[in-house]
C-alpha cells in the first residue's frame, strides 16, 4: 500500500526503472532516497540555444525581441523534461510546489518572468525546494523576479507600496486574515521599504540592492495573534543607513516560524499529498514537525509521507494537467524533443505550453499572486474534460509536434489471442485497472467482440485511438 | 444608510444623494431626487412576462478580477463634489475633470469609455459608484471569494448563481440552463446545471484518429468508460460534457448582429470572444438562464496606473466599454431579456502610491445593463473629505448585495431570496430599484 502510493503520489508516474527501484529499497528505503536527491540542475535538459544557465543582461539579449510569452514556454517545456526524466522526483514536485506558491506571472509590459523567472527557478526553487521554509523565504523575498512583481522595488518610506507586504502574510506565510489585521499590512511594507533593484536590464541585467535611502527609518511594529489567542509582537527600532536592510531580515526570520505560518504551508502541503480536504489533525501534527525543526521541509514532507492517512490513500486526488502530461509521457515511453530556440517555437515547446494552457495550467501565467488552486473542481470542468481527452487521443496516436509515442512497443509480446487480452495487457503497461465493462466499451468502438480474434480490430489503423481511450480512462485522471 | 447627506455644491445643492438619478436631471429637475420604486412581490410578476415560456432574464456576471479602480470609472466633474479633492491625492494619475463625458451636473465617465455612452443615453446602463464588500477586508482572494458565494463572510461552498439556478424552476425543456466561460467561475461552483466552456468553438471532441459523425464513436466509448459513479467527480463531469456536446452541436450558428464588433486583439480579446458566443447562444435559445465569465485586464495597479489615453487603466476600460457596447449591439432587442453585472472585489486607494499606482481600496462602480435597467447613478455618493475617506479608500456605501437583490427579485424571480444571498438582510431603503419589474413596458 505504501509503496503503492510513493508511487502515485511522489513521482509524476510508475515507470518500470522505478517500480524495480521500490521493489528493492522498500518504500521507507525509496522515500528516504527521494528526500535526499537534489532537484534537476541546468545541464541536459534543453538542447539548442536557451537561457536555463543565463544571466539577467544574457537573458534579456535573448528575449527582447521575441514573443514576450516564449520565456514561460521555455521554463514548461524545462517543467516537463526535467519530471518526465529527472530521478529526484519528490524534489521536481517540489519545485513545482513552490514555483506555485511563490506564483508569478508576466502582465502586458511586465519583466519578472520574462527576464528573471528562470533565474529564480535555477537560484531560489531548485536550491531550497527541500531545504528551510525561512531560507526559501528571504531568498524569494530578495528575488528580482518577486521584487518586479509584487513592486516592493518601487516602494519608499514616504509612499510605501503595500503589495509585497500584503501577499508575503496573505499566500507566502500566514494564510488570509490568519492573525494580523490592515494596519500590521501598512507597518510591514514600511520594513520592506528600501528593498530593491539596482542595474539596468539593456547593459548589466537586474539585481537585488538594499537602498538606505529609499527606507523607512521610523519605528514599526507588527502584531500577530497566534491560533491559541496568544499575541506576539515585532518591533523594529528607528533606524537608517545599511542596518535598515535588517529589519526586513528580521521579520521574515519571525514570520517563518509563526504558528500560524507552519499551519498554513502545513495545511497547503497536506492537501497536495494527501487530499483536497486536509485532515485537521494531520495538519496540527505536521505544522508541529515544522516549528520543532525550525522550518526545514524534509521533516514535514517525511511525516505527512509516513502518515496512515497518506499510506491508506483515503481521499480523491486529481492530477493537475502538468501532472496528467507528464505521467503519460512517463508510462507510454514517449520521446520528448529538447531541442529549444529564443528565437522561433520548435515544435515540443510549442506543444507543450499549448496543452497545459488549455487544460487550464498555464504556468507562469496565472494572472494573480495566490498560484493554481490545488482542488479538483478547478482542474475538472466539462471544458477540460474534453480537453484531456484530446490530450489523451494525440498522445496515443502520436500526433503531438515533438513528441513521439510507440504505440506498437506498448503492445503485449508474445501477443495474445483475443481483443481483451490485449487490451488488458495495454491497461496494465499504462498502470491502469480496469473492468470488463471498459473493455466492452472499447471493443466495440474498435468494432468487434471482446473474444474476437486480435487480427479483426485492424490494430494497425486503430491502436493509437485504443491507447488514448485508455489514457482517457477515469483513473488516470486520479493520482 | 445616510440617506439625509446633502452635498455642498453651490451648482446644484443641496441635493438629496441617496439615489444619483440620471432620469431625474433628464427631467430637468436640476435637484436630483429618489426614484419611485414600485416593489410589487414576485408572485404578481412572474407571468406578467410577454413571453410565456420566459421566466426571468439571461443574466451574465462579469467579474473584474484584480481590483478596478473606480475612482477612474464615475469620477467628479467640479470641486463641489470633489474633483479638486482627488486632483490632490492622485497628482500623476487623475483624469482631469474636462476629460471626462458628463453623465450628470456632478459626475463623469472615464473618457476611454465613450463607446458606452451610447448604451447610457439609451437608458440601459446603471452606475452604482460607491458599490462593494461591506466588510473592510482587501484580500484579492478572501473578498472575491466571498462576492462569488454572494456572501459577506463565511464560506458556503457554493456560487450564488448556482443557489439561484438551484432555487428557481427551469421554463422548458432542459437545455444548457447556465455556462461559465472562458473557465470555471466560482458564482457556478456546485451547480450541477452549468457547464464550462473555453469556447463554443472547441467545445468538441478531438484528438482521435476515427473522427466520423462529431467523433460519435469516440462519445459512445467515453459515455461507457466514464457510466455514471456516484461522488466521482470526473464521471460526473465527463456525463454532463457529452450531454453539453448534444445542444451545443446542434445550436444554429449566427455571426454577430447589426454590425456588432468584437475586439479580436488586446486585452478584450478573450471576454470579446465570450460575449460574442453568449450572444449567439441566446439567439440560438438553447435554454441558458446564466453565465459567468470575468474580465481580467490586469486591474491590480499598484504601479504604472498610466495616463488617461494610453495607460493601462484607460487602456483596460476601453477595452471594457468596447466589449460592452458589441454585446449591447449585438443582442438588440434581445437585450430586452439579458441583465449584465459587473462586480469587483474592491477599488483602489483615494491616494496613489509610490509607484505611481494606487494599493486595494474598498467601493468601486457595479456596472448593470440590460434592456430592463432604468438607467442612471445610483447609491449614495460618500463624499471624498477626509473625515468621509474609509482607510485611505472611497466608501462602501451600497452593499453589492443590494444590486444583485433588485436583478435576482425583479429580473431572474429568484425562488428564494435567503438562499441565493445568505446572511444579507434585505430591507426596502438598501435597494435602489435599477431595473424594472419583469414584464414592464420597456
Amino acid at each position: 500500500m505504501h509503496k503503492a502510493q510513493l508511487l502515485s503520489k511522489i513521482t509524476y508516474g510508475a515507470t518500470a526503472p522505478v517500480v524495480a527501484e521500490v521493489a528493492s529499497l522498500g518504500a521507507v528505503g525509496f522515500l528516504d532516497r527521494q528526500l535526499g536527491l537534489a532537484a534537476a540542475g541546468t545541464s541536459d535538459v534543453l538542447t539548442g540555444t536557451h537561457s536555463l544557465d543565463a544571466d539577467i543582461a544574457t537573458r534579456y539579449q535573448l528575449f527582447k525581441s521575441t514573443d514576450s510569452n516564449r520565456p514561460a514556454r521555455e521554463l514548461r517545456h524545462a517543467a516537463v523534461i526535467r519530471a518526465v526524466r529527472h530521478e529526484g522526483q519528490l524534489a521536481e514536485r517540489m519545485v513545482e510546489f513552490w514555483t506555485n506558491h511563490f506564483s508569478t506571472a508576466s502582465g502586458e509590459d511586465d519583466k519578472n518572468v520574462r527576464f528573471a523567472a528562470a533565474s529564480d527557478d535555477r537560484d531560489v526553487f531548485r536550491v531550497h525546494a527541500l531545504g528551510r521554509f525561512s531560507d526559501l523565504l528571504l531568498a524569494n523575498a530578495r528575488s528580482v523576479s518577486m521584487q518586479l512583481y509584487l513592486d516592493n522595488y518601487r516602494s519608499t518610506g514616504a509612499k510605501p507600496n503595500q503589495n509585497y507586504a500584503r501577499e508575503v502574510m496573505e499566500l507566502h506565510t500566514m494564510g488570509a486574515s490568519n492573525g494580523y489585521d490592515e494596519a500590521d499590512v501598512e507597518q510591514v511594507a514600511r520594513i520592506f521599504t528600501g528593498w530593491g533593484l539596482a542595474g539596468r536590464l539593456d547593459t548589466d541585467g537586474l539585481r537585488f540592492e538594499y537602498q538606505p535611502s529609499r527606507h523607512f527609518t521610523g519605528p514599526c511594529e507588527v502584531t500577530i495573534v497566534h491560533p491559541d489567542g496568544s499575541v506576539n509582537t515585532f518591533a523594529t527600532p528607528a533606524r537608517s543607513g545599511p542596518e535598515g536592510e535588517q529589519d526586513g531580515i528580521d521579520f521574515l526570520n519571525w514570520l517563518a516560524r509563526r504558528p500560524n505560518t507552519a499551519n498554513y504551508l502545513a495545511s497547503k502541503l497536506v492537501r497536495r499529498f494527501v487530499g483536497d480536504d486536509p485532515p485537521a489533525a494531520l495538519v496540527a501534527s505536521a505544522a508541529q514537525v515544522y516549528l520543532a525543526n525550525d522550518t526545514a521541509i524534509v521533516p514535514v514532507l517525511r511525516h505527512i509521507l509516513t502518515s496512515r492517512l497518506f499510506i491508506t490513500n483515503q481521499y480523491p486526488k486529481v492530477r493537475t494537467p502538468f501532472e496528467l502530461l507528464v505521467s503519460m509521457l512517463r508510462t507510454t515511453g514517449a520521446t520528448v524533443a529538447q531541442d529549444f530556440s529564443p528565437t522561433t517555437d520548435l515544435p515540443a515547446t510549442r506543444s507543450i505550453s499549448d496543452h497545459l494552457t488549455r487544460l487550464g495550467q498555464e504556468m507562469w501565467a496565472w494572472p494573480t499572486p495566490d498560484g493554481f488552486p490545488d482542488n479538483q473542481n478547478f482542474w475538472i470542468t466539462t471544458s477540460t474534460t474534453l480537453r484531456r481527452w484530446e490530450l489523451a487521443g494525440r498522445i496515443g496516436n502520436s500526433t503531438l509536434n515533438g513528441i513521439v509515442v510507440d504505440a506498437a512497443a506498448l503492445l503485449p509480446n508474445p501477443m495474445p489471442a483475443t481483443i481483451d487480452q490485449v487490451v488488458y495487457a495495454l491497461a496494465a503497461r499504462l498502470g491502469l485497472k480496469i473492468t470488463e465493462t471498459d473493455v466492452s466499451a472499447i471493443a466495440t468502438f474498435l468494432g468487434v467482440a471482446t473474444d474476437a480474434p486480435v487480427a479483426d480490430a485492424r490494430l494497425d489503423r486503430t491502436l493509437g485511438d485504443a491507447i488514448g481511450l485508455l489514457l482517457s480512462h477515469p483513473s488516470n485522471q486520479y493520482r | 444608510m445616510s440617506s439625509s447627506a446633502t452635498h455642498s455644491c453651490a451648482t446644484c445643492a443641496p441635493v438629496e444623494r441617496r439615489r444619483i438619478s440620471r432620469r431625474a436631471v433628464l427631467k430637468g429637475a436640476g435637484a436630483v431626487t429618489t426614484v419611485a420604486v414600485a416593489t410589487p412581490g414576485w408572485g404578481e410578476l412572474a407571468f406578467a412576462s410577454n413571453n410565456a415560456n420566459r421566466v426571468g432574464d439571461v443574466i451574465v456576471n462579469i467579474f473584474l478580477r484584480g481590483g478596478m479602480d473606480g475612482l477612474s470609472v464615475v469620477a467628479p466633474l467640479h470641486d463641489g463634489a470633489g474633483a479638486g479633492l482627488l486632483a490632490a491625492a492622485r497628482p500623476t494619475l487623475n483624469v482631469a475633470p474636462d476629460r471626462l463625458l458628463a453623465l450628470n451636473a456632478d459626475f463623469g465617465l472615464h473618457p476611454m469609455m465613450a463607446p458606452l455612452m451610447n448604451v447610457w443615453n439609451a437608458n440601459q446602463l446603471a452606475l452604482v459608484p460607491a458599490a462593494g464588500f461591506p466588510n473592510g477586508d482587501r484580500s484579492h482572494f478572501a473578498v472575491q471569494r466571498k462576492m462569488d458565494e454572494g456572501l459577506d463572510g463565511g464560506v458556503v461552498g457554493s456560487g450564488w448563481l448556482a443557489r439561484h439556478l438551484d432555487n428557481t424552476v427551469s421554463p422548458g425543456p432542459t437545455g444548457l440552463r447556465a455556462a461559465s466561460m472562458p473557465n470555471a467561475q466560482r458564482s457556478l461552483s456546485g451547480s450541477s446545471v452549468a457547464v464550462t466552456m473555453n469556447s463554443t468553438d472547441t467545445f468538441r471532441v478531438d484528438g482521435f484518429r476515427n473522427s466520423a459523425n462529431s467523433g460519435v464513436a469516440v462519445r459512445a466509448a467515453m459515455q461507457e468508460l466514464h457510466a455514471v459513479s456516484a461522488g466521482k467527480l470526473v464521471n460526473e463531469r465527463a456525463q454532463e460534457a457529452l450531454a453539453a456536446l448534444d445542444i451545443i452541436n446542434s445550436a444554429p450558428q449566427s455571426p454577430p448582429s447589426n454590425g456588432a464588433v468584437y475586439p479580436t486583439s488586446g486585452r478584450g480579446r478573450t471576454i470579446g470572444r465570450v460575449l460574442a458566443e453568449v450572444a449567439e447562444l441566446i439567439r440560438a435559445d438553447v435554454g441558458l438562464e446564466a453565465v459567468s465569465t470575468e474580465a481580467n485586464f490586469g486591474w491590480d495597479l499598484h504601479d504604472n496606473f498610466g495616463d488617461d489615453t494610453t495607460g493601462r487603466q484607460a487602456q483596460n476600460l476601453q477595452a471594457l466599454a468596447e466589449v460592452l457596447a458589441a454585446f449591447a449591439l449585438d443582442l438588440g432587442s434581445d437585450l430586452d431579456r439579458v441583465t449584465v453585472v459587473l462586480m469587483t472585489e474592491f477599488g483602489r486607494t483615494f491616494r496613489e502610491n509610490g509607484g505611481l499606482g494606487v494599493d486595494h481600496g474598498r467601493a468601486s462602480t457595479m456596472v448593470v445593463m440590460g434592456g430592463g435597467v432604468r438607467g442612471g447613478l445610483y447609491g449614495d455618493w460618500p463624499g471624498l473629505e477626509s473625515q468621509n475617506i474609509d482607510g485611505n479608500a472611497l466608501r462602501v456605501t451600497v452593499d453589492y448585495r443590494s444590486v444583485l437583490a433588485d436583478i435576482l427579485q425583479y429580473r431572474l424571480g429568484t425562488g428564494n431570496m435567503a438562499a441565493v444571498l445568505p446572511g444579507y438582510v434585505d430591507a426596502p431603503e438598501k435597494r435602489l430599484g435599477l431595473v424594472m419589474p419583469l414584464g414592464a413596458p420597456i
